[in-house]
């Protein structure tokens, strides 16, 4: 492969040798130090072969000794290549200038793109890149990647962090938006109580406010429970109330009747292995499925060597069993019941749990709901006007 | 794959096996490799003698050498050493 590649770059001619003996020439070229290569047999009388376009010109002095016709069939190479576009000077400099733009252009940004706004406006950071110095056109080597994010932060708002990457043309802008922190509410502020989840009214005590459901009542997240603005005389205050709802939460699971353990089944098997240099050679195994325990015996034999000598003592193991239907059925209720809980907030009281099974052909699963009783209320400021 | 003529320059060859040195390098005998049955290398040849797509003809030292086959190639003829390639069924010291 290499030396074909070589002689590529040099180039060479393949040739069509006639004669009686067409041998006798590559035989004299070979003693006159010609390179000659791919010698082919084409019929009686007539080789073909490779030898460089020095090598040619010096063949044909040695044609009338051997008796022989020489004549090229193909020119192949580099120079031939470069010879060819000689003759063809525009498309020559065509190249070259498509490589000196390619080169030129890819040293340039020229594709924007913003990721991660969500609340902001894309064009913000655009124009807060012009700002800096930076837009479509712009050369790479120019652009003072170190801070860049920083400085873009400054020129914006409403963003927490900006990074800057450079793939190939493309100007990666990544944006991570402020989090505004929850309003707080002080005891005088005027709030409605509303729900923070999907529940059943349980209880509602209120202290302040109008009640706007009643116990047994189906609530949606936001749903306004307990009313700041007095009805009587349009008053607005601090809604208080004790209200606690009854919320469900579902865990599905679903566990096979087949599972694997490995038992020994008592048979052992004895066995050398030969590690040098990361290689490793053993005794082949009796067993299909077992587990090694190894031991080592010789390490390097007490030299630098990279050799290791182990003893292995392989247990021949037996897997699949069957679960039976009631532990079948207890794994998939814990595990379902697991996936339920792991929802539940930790102020929350169970009060009810109910498992389902439906078999399917390999296994069963299970749905645990879980009901529990919790509070769901929040205070939300009342809107102006 | 190495060949010789015991009868020939006694002291060189005992040297060579007290040694154990390469039979090329004293005693200017080839060395033949072959890989498969698809490439064979020659080295320390004396000129090849015949050569067509199913037969080459080699000389050296200790006799010729004959390579039979099929799409034989001889990928490359250099200075004492020569590389053939195609498929090859038999080789035979004459």
């Amino acid at each position: 492969m290499a030396l074909s590649l070589w002689y590529s770059l040099r180039g060479y001619v393949k040739i069509q040798v006639k004669g009686s003996a067409p041998i006798r020439l590559i035989e004299l070229a070979r003693e006159n130090g010609i390179p000659v290569r791919g010698i082919q047999s084409e019929g009686p009388g007539v080789l073909t072969a490779c030898v460089t376009p020095k090598g040619f010109c010096m063949l044909r002095s040695l044609n009338r000794k051997a008796k022989c016709s020489v004549r090229i069939v193909q020119k192949s190479g580099l120079p031939f290549l470069l010879a060819g576009l000689r003759a063809r000077p525009m498309l020559l400099w065509g190249g070259v200038a498509a490589l000196a733009a390619l080169y030129l252009l890819s040293g340039r940004i020229w594709r924007i793109d913003v990721s991660g706004c969500l609340h902001t406006d894309e064009a913000q950071v655009i124009e807060a890149l012009r700002q800096e110095g930076v837009t479509e056109g712009t050369p790479i080597r120019a652009i003072d990647h170190s801070g860049l994010g920083n400085r873009l932060i400054l020129r914006t708002k409403g963003l927490a962090w900006i990074g800057v990457t450079i793939e190939g043309t493309r100007l990666l802008v990544e944006v991570v938006e402020e989090t505004p922190p929850p309003e707080a509410l002080d005891d005088e502020t005027p709030a409605d109580i509303v729900a923070t989840k999907k529940a059943m009214i349980a209880s509602i005590f209120v202290y302040e406010g109008v009640a706007q459901v009643k116990e047994g009542q189906t609530v949606q997240p936001g749903q306004v429970l307990v009313s700041g603005i007095l009805p009587h005389d349009g008053r607005r205050v601090r809604a208080r109330a004790d209200i606690a709802g009854r919320v469900w939460y579902t865990g599905k699971a679903y566990v096979s009747e087949k599972t694997f353990e490995f038992v020994r089944t008592g048979r052992v098997q004895e066995a050398l292995a030969i590690e040098i240099a990361g290689m490793e050679a053993a005794e082949p195994a009796d067993f299909e499925l077992y587990d090694t325990e190894r031991t080592v015996t010789c390490d390097g034999f007490g030299f630098f060597l990279p050799m290791t000598v182990s003893r292995e003592i392989r247990y021949e193991i037996r897997s699949t069993a069957v679960r039976r239907e009631e532990e079948l059925m207890r794994l998939a209720r814990e595990a379902s019941f697991h996936k339920a809980t792991a929802q539940i907030p930790t102020d929350a009281r169970i009060v009810a749990t109910e498992t389902t099974y439906q078999r399917t052909e390999n296994g069963v699963i299970a749905i645990t709901v879980v009901e529990t009783s919790e509070n769901i209320a929040a205070a939300s400021p009342i809107p102006a006007g | 794959m190495k060949a010789a003529r015991k009868s020939e320059k006694p002291i060189r060859r005992g040297l060579t096996e007290a040694l154990d040195l390469p039979a090329d390098v004293l005693l200017d005998e080839p060395t033949v490799s072959v890989e498969g049955k698809r490439r064979l290398t020659v080295d320390n040849h004396k000129g090849v003698e015949e050569f067509d797509g199913e037969k080459l003809t080699v000389k050296t030292s200790i006799g010729a050498l004959r390579v039979s086959g099929s799409s034989l190639v001889l990928e490359d003829l250099g200075c004492g050493s020569l590389l053939l390639t195609g498929t090859i069924r038999s080789i035979e010291w004459m």
